[in-house]
């Protein structure tokens, strides 16, 4: 009986043996090929699983279902420009209560999967009404380096979406990235988002899944802070960290008052029209 | 004693296979770690972009070797290293599209005049003034590249970008009567015609400019409490069958018609074109003689050019006899001035003689730039396509076609050609235009043009 104690005297070993070692060598290759292929790189872009889910789901199952289908989405701050009817001022949860409202529209960077809790008063038209409208955003945008806050998620609160959240309505708006391929050719412009009526017994985020890439939910209506101004966690959703620009935000165009009607007042927001600044990215350490 | 042995054997296997397990898991684990390293996790606290842009960084430039390592040289090499890193984040440069459209774009710049660089203003057709240099000396490596994003990896998402250029599938073919099939929104091409009649299309490279669109979807629903809906559980009235129909089995059947007759998709006169005019011109028949044909060059293939089959051997003796005369006295034949050399055929006995001219080499190059990598709903793009003929013989019906995307909404009477040309503008399937340029004069070689246009987004 031969020993083989070395490997060099594999090569001296019978036809049998040296069988044996080949097949324990391919077994060896083909673990050390699965884990590597279980390691490699994720895609940026995930596949459309929005589609097998409902928009009627639980308010932040959506975006966690989305971080766990991976890729460059977790502690990301997207960008957001909330964009209401002219006057209304807009505040969002912060600790056990909501900010300084503050003029809309309002940009900041909101993490993928939290749910966020706003606070919308001085609706035009409805003098005294609040509206608490959360917003859910389950998918980001990759724009090209320093031009994140340049174009942001817009996120359109139509006087018509306050007035039926106002009379007791649940409203849902699925904010969708358009598919260029499939854009409908009708002239747009920054403060004009189109938008879809989905009909009874049906699926808002499935329709907007089949128009492009769904990116934010938005619901308001029906619930109202159990008391305020210090409204309980479970209604805040926890109050998740917000990114606030250190920068002027070229911000967009007035918005509407009414259907077809656009308003001529502008947005008292600070640094207006300062179009041109670079946002500042700081950067991980080590990065130039 | 024999079992023994075999278990030790096979314990002494697996714990080699062990090991060598242990060892690609290291690899691996090592390798894993490499990658963790180059693309760090990111933090809670990280601010925009900083999961996934560390491609964008820009890269050091490679020391020098050894053997050009003096003082002078390294000291350069550090104040390059120096001046190629920003100083401060905000000294970061602003993204201004794919790197190849940048330096095409400067390129393309340096080559246009500055009458090119005209304000954005609407203007009615005019007359071309311009005076085109030739062609840039764009690499054709650096525009058939594929684009992407900076700091993205593959695959990138492209309903981000609008696209404006190239040539998806299916591929655009241009039929007889000059139409072109195959055209999907967003193509832009050039399609010529050769001297030896060939239509050719020349797509350009793609131009991406960063657009998203957003929509959104709206549902309103009613809150409901203590609410109780009835249906009907079923009809009572019964309704007699009053009529059958009843149904005839086929008495025939009809036969499919079989196929009678083939049309051919392509008309067979470019074979005789190339057999006919240059190489071949046994096919010309003799125009004048001043005398009669004598009895040994009375044969068909001098008289109507045509050769019989009985007179093969008088005309391969006829060619033999003529290569047996003397250098100065053989046969010279000159076709156009240019010295003829015979042709050997395989199947005959008769020498064809030809001109061997270089091969001629159509070939457009097209180039499309936009004027910005990026842009929001409402603010204009300008597009530039450049085509030069960098081939060997003139072109002839040279049509540049661009057929927009949906979200590119064209400004009328912002088309301008620095060639003469005939432009009009259709509408496609996307709801966008078809740009359309035709040359009025060929292309000749190492000659290019110039055409711009204005578009919105939309």
């Amino acid at each position: 009986m031969t020993h083989f104690d070395r490997p060099s005297q594999w090569l001296s070993a019978p036809p049998r043996r040296q069988a044996i070692f080949k097949f324990l060598g391919l077994v060896s290759l083909f673990t050390c090929g699965f884990v590597n292929i279980s390691h490699s790189a994720e895609p940026l872009v995930s596949p459309p699983v929005h589609f097998f889910h409902h928009g009627n789901l639980q308010p932040g199952l959506v975006g966690a279902i989305r971080l766990q289908s991976g890729g460059p989405v977790a502690n990301y701050f997207q960008p957001v420009q909330i964009i209401a009817p002219p006057g209304a001022r807009i505040g969002f949860a912060q600790g056990n209560s909501f900010s300084e409202p503050e003029p809309a529209p309002l940009t900041v960077g909101l993490l993928i999967g939290p749910v966020y809790r706003f606070r919308i008063i001085n609706i035009p038209l409805l003098p005294g009404r609040e509206v608490f409208p959360t917003i859910e955003v389950i998918d980001r945008v990759y724009p090209p380096l320093g031009l994140e806050w340049k174009y942001p998620i817009p996120i359109e609160l139509t006087l018509e979406d306050l007035r039926l959240a106002v009379e007791g309505r649940f409203v849902t708006r699925v904010i969708y990235l358009e598919d260029p391929e499939r854009a409908l050719p009708v002239a747009t412009d920054q403060a004009e988002q189109n938008w879809f009526e989905a009909p009874p017994k049906t699926d808002p985020l499935t329709i907007a899944d089949q128009l492009g890439r769904p990116v934010a939910i938005v619901r308001m209506g029906g619930r109202v802070p159990t008391w305020f101004p210090y409204a309980d966690q479970q209604f805040l959703y926890g109050s998740p960290p917000v990114l606030r620009p250190t920068h002027p935000v070229e911000t967009q165009p007035a918005g509407r008052l009414e259907d077809g009607k656009r308003s001529a007042m502008s947005w008292p927001a600070n640094g207006i029209g300062q179009s041109g600044a670079r946002p500042s990215i700081t950067r991980l350490p080590g990065e130039p | 004693m024999e079992i023994m042995q075999t278990k030790t054997l096979t314990f002494r296997l697996l714990r080699w296979w062990l090991r060598l397990t242990v060892a690609g898991s290291v690899i691996i684990l090592c390798s894993c770690q490499q990658l963790s390293v180059r693309r760090p996790p990111p933090s809670p606290a990280l601010p925009l972009g900083s999961a996934w842009n560390h491609e964008a960084a820009p890269r050091q430039k490679a020391p020098p070797s050894s053997s050009t390592s003096s003082a002078a040289v390294w000291d350069g090499w550090l104040r390059s290293q120096k001046t190629d890193e920003p100083s401060s984040p905000e000294e970061h440069i602003p993204y201004q599209g794919p790197l190849w459209a940048s330096s095409a774009r400067q390129e393309a710049h340096k080559a246009v005049p500055a009458a090119f660089e005209a304000p954005l203003v609407e203007s009615e057709p005019r007359e071309p003034t311009l005076r085109i240099e030739p062609a840039p000396n764009i690499p054709r490596e650096s525009l058939v590249s594929p684009f992407q994003p900076p700091g993205a990896r593959r695959p990138w998402p492209t309903d981000e970008y609008v696209r404006d250029g190239a040539d998806e599938p299916p591929k655009v073919l241009v039929t007889e009567d000059w139409r072109l099939t195959g055209m999907n929104a967003g193509d832009t091409v050039v399609h010529y015609e050769t001297q030896s009649g060939r239509r050719v299309v020349e797509p350009t490279n793609p131009v991406y400019v960063y657009s998203p669109r957003f929509g959104a979807v709206r549902q309103v629903l009613s809150f409901s409490s203590e609410e109780q809906f009835e249906f009907a559980a079923g009809t009572a009235g019964s309704t007699a069958i009053q009529q059958s129909q009843r149904h005839f089995a086929p008495l025939s059947s009809k036969q499919h018609y079989q196929l009678q007759e083939q049309t051919a998709d392509r008309r067979v006169n470019q074979l005789a074109s190339q057999q006919g005019d240059g190489t071949v011109s046994g096919t010309m028949g003799l125009r004048a003689v001043h005398d009669g044909f004598l009895p040994y060059e009375n044969l068909s293939v001098l008289r109507t050019g045509k050769l019989e089959a009985h007179e093969f051997v008088l005309v391969a003796q006829a060619a033999e006899a003529a290569r047996g005369w003397s250098h100065a006295a053989v046969v010279q034949v000159f076709i156009d001035s240019k010295a003829a050399v015979a042709l050997p055929g395989v199947t005959a006995v008769d020498v064809f003689y030809g001109v061997e001219e270089p091969p001629t080499f159509p070939k457009l190059r097209v180039i499309k730039l936009a004027s910005r990598g990026h842009a929001a709903p409402g603010e204009l793009i300008q597009f530039v396509i450049r085509f030069d003929n960098v081939g060997t013989e003139p072109l002839k019906n040279v049509t540049v076609v661009d057929s927009l995307t949906a979200r590119l909404e064209f400004i009328n009477g912002t088309a301008d050609c620095s060639l003469p040309s005939e432009f009009s503008v259709e509408e496609n399937q996307a709801g966008s235009s078809v740009l359309r340029w035709h040359l009025t004069e060929p292309l000749a070689p190492g000659e290019g043009g110039v055409i711009r246009f204005h578009c919105r987004v939309r």
